[in-house]
């Protein structure tokens, strides 16, 4: 294959002065416009910060990913293309360093394997999980009990941990996760802190699959953030965990949830996403409810906290009808134990970005608001996650 | 429960209890930098399992769902 400066001519954009879309090389405030997944870093910033901040981006992938997830403690991606195949991005080889050797290297994309049934890669604290043709496959921490397979070996490149239910979906909080199955019931794993596995348990860390507590049947989507695991069963959200700012909804109380539990009986939501200390859930028409921190959060640009019951002003799961509809696709930086600092979001193709200070980094002032990031309204997947020590890795990838 | 420890001890390799074969304990420290120094000698905790009714469990074994049901009791103590 033909190569410049080390790269193939398929990765020209990898190569200081060559570029064919917008977003490196010379000009590294452009925000992708075309077809491609663009990534970046922005290192050590905290809460409030000034805008001045220290920020490195990667090139452009001129690929289009169906799952994409970033930790941003280890300046790591990973993605899955509508082929089957799954990419890798990392800056540090930690956790994942017999992915990257021999068969790629760091600091530019390369794809991991020639397998071609990846479906879905998420991130949790110190390591990464994914659906492989309806497989569990994990690498990375082991002690915290993720690979669900009852050891708890640490592993730098992914195995197969559990193939006992066709899998459609993971979901890892920081140190626990949960499993989605065909059959519509959900397993979980991993530490057990704040009831955040739903197994009725709030000390040590389970290390084997176990079903959740309720033993719930129907269910069509799951969503975890720290120490806190969100469920939908026919539109309604059960929840087990932590429930900072009241952000599971208006019939549970404050306080760890040992669930899961009935927290919201409104019975219109098609989609959730747990953040730390906030829950959006999107309807079918893409409308959204909002419960728990407002500051930087709710995508209808509002402060306030929504953490009331039934009937008061700051309802929780109210609508926001100021952020309309067509609201596709949600990504709170979920992972961290602080409070959650940038959020990425899809509104009709568009992506929208929210942060307490990034604005440089996209070009936008998106300042503890949404900002729109970039022009193209072809936007299909976004992902966010925020560390207190690296700072922020959020990206967006366009058809 | 409070335990004592040395700079020796594996704070990630933990212990487990046959009756919970689900289940991992490990100490609330992660170093023996977090631990309490008291009397001449380093002291870590932890939080065993306690039940005061029973308890269901249905894990994934290789052979497929497992079933068992937890008595009340004290789980996850340290192996003495």
């Amino acid at each position: 294959m033909a190569s410049i400066s080390g790269q193939s001519t398929a990765n020209i954009d990898q190569v200081d002065g060559f570029f064919t879309t917008q977003g490196s090389g010379a000009f590294p405030n452009a925000v992708l416009s075309s077809t491609g997944t663009q990534i970046a870093y922005v290192g050590s910033f905290k809460y409030n910060n000034t805008l001045s901040i220290d920020f490195t981006r990667s090139p452009v992938a001129p690929y289009t990913f169906v799952s994409m997830a970033g930790s941003a403690a280890y300046a790591q991606v990973m993605g899955v293309r509508d082929d089957g195949t799954l990419w890798v991005y990392a800056t540090t080889g930690s956790w994942i360093n017999q992915m990257i050797t021999p068969g790629g290297s760091l600091n530019q994309w390369f794809q991991y394997g020639t397998d071609t049934d990846w479906e879905q890669v998420e991130n949790a604290q110190n390591g990464w999980g994914f659906i492989k043709n309806g497989e569990y496959w994990y690498v990375g921490y082991g002690p915290f009990g993720l690979r669900g397979d009852g050891s708890t070996t640490t592993i730098g490149a992914p195995v197969m941990c559990n193939n006992s239910f066709t899998w459609t979906k993971l979901a890892f909080g920081s140190t626990h996760g949960a499993l989605l199955s065909s059959t519509g019931e959900v397993y979980t794993t991993g530490q057990n802190n704040d009831y955040g596995t739903g197994l009725g348990v709030n000390t040590g860390t389970t290390t084997t699959w176990t079903r959740e507590s309720s033993s719930l049947t129907s269910v069509s989507d799951i969503s975890c953030a720290y120490r806190t695991l969100k469920i939908i069963v026919a539109g309604n959200v059960y929840t087990t965990g932590a429930n900072n700012f009241l952000n599971s909804g208006p019939l549970v109380g404050g306080g760890a949830i040992n669930g899961p539990l009935l927290s919201y009986n409104g019975g219109d939501i098609d989609k959730i996403f747990a953040g730390r200390d906030f829950t959006v859930g999107f309807t079918s028409s893409g409308a959204v409810r909002h419960a728990g921190q407002g500051f930087g959060k709710r995508l209808d640009n509002i402060s306030t906290n929504l953490t009331g019951q039934t009937g008061q002003a700051n309802e929780q799961f109210t609508l926001l009808t100021a952020a309309g509809n067509g609201w596709t696709h949600f990504a709170p930086s979920n992972v961290t134990s602080s409070t959650s600092v940038c959020q990425m979001a899809i509104q009709n193709g568009e992506a929208y970005a929210s942060t307490d200070a990034l604005s440089s980094m996209w070009d936008t002032p998106v300042v503890s608001k949404y900002g729109r990031v970039g022009t193209s309204t072809n936007v299909v997947l976004v992902f966010a996650d925020w560390n207190s020590t690296s700072g922020a890795n959020m990206g967006l990838s366009i058809s | 429960m409070r335990v004592e420890v040395t700079p020796d001890t594996d704070f990630e390799a933990g212990w487990t209890d046959p009756e919970v074969p689900n289940m991992f304990f490990t100490y609330d420290q992660t170093s023996i930098d977090e631990c309490e120094y008291d009397e001449g000698s380093y002291w870590a905790t932890y939080q065993p399992l306690v039940l005061t009714e029973d308890k269901t469990f249905t894990y994934l074994s290789p052979s497929g769902p497992v079933t068992f049901t937890l008595p009340p009791g004290t789980y996850g103590l340290i192996p003495s």
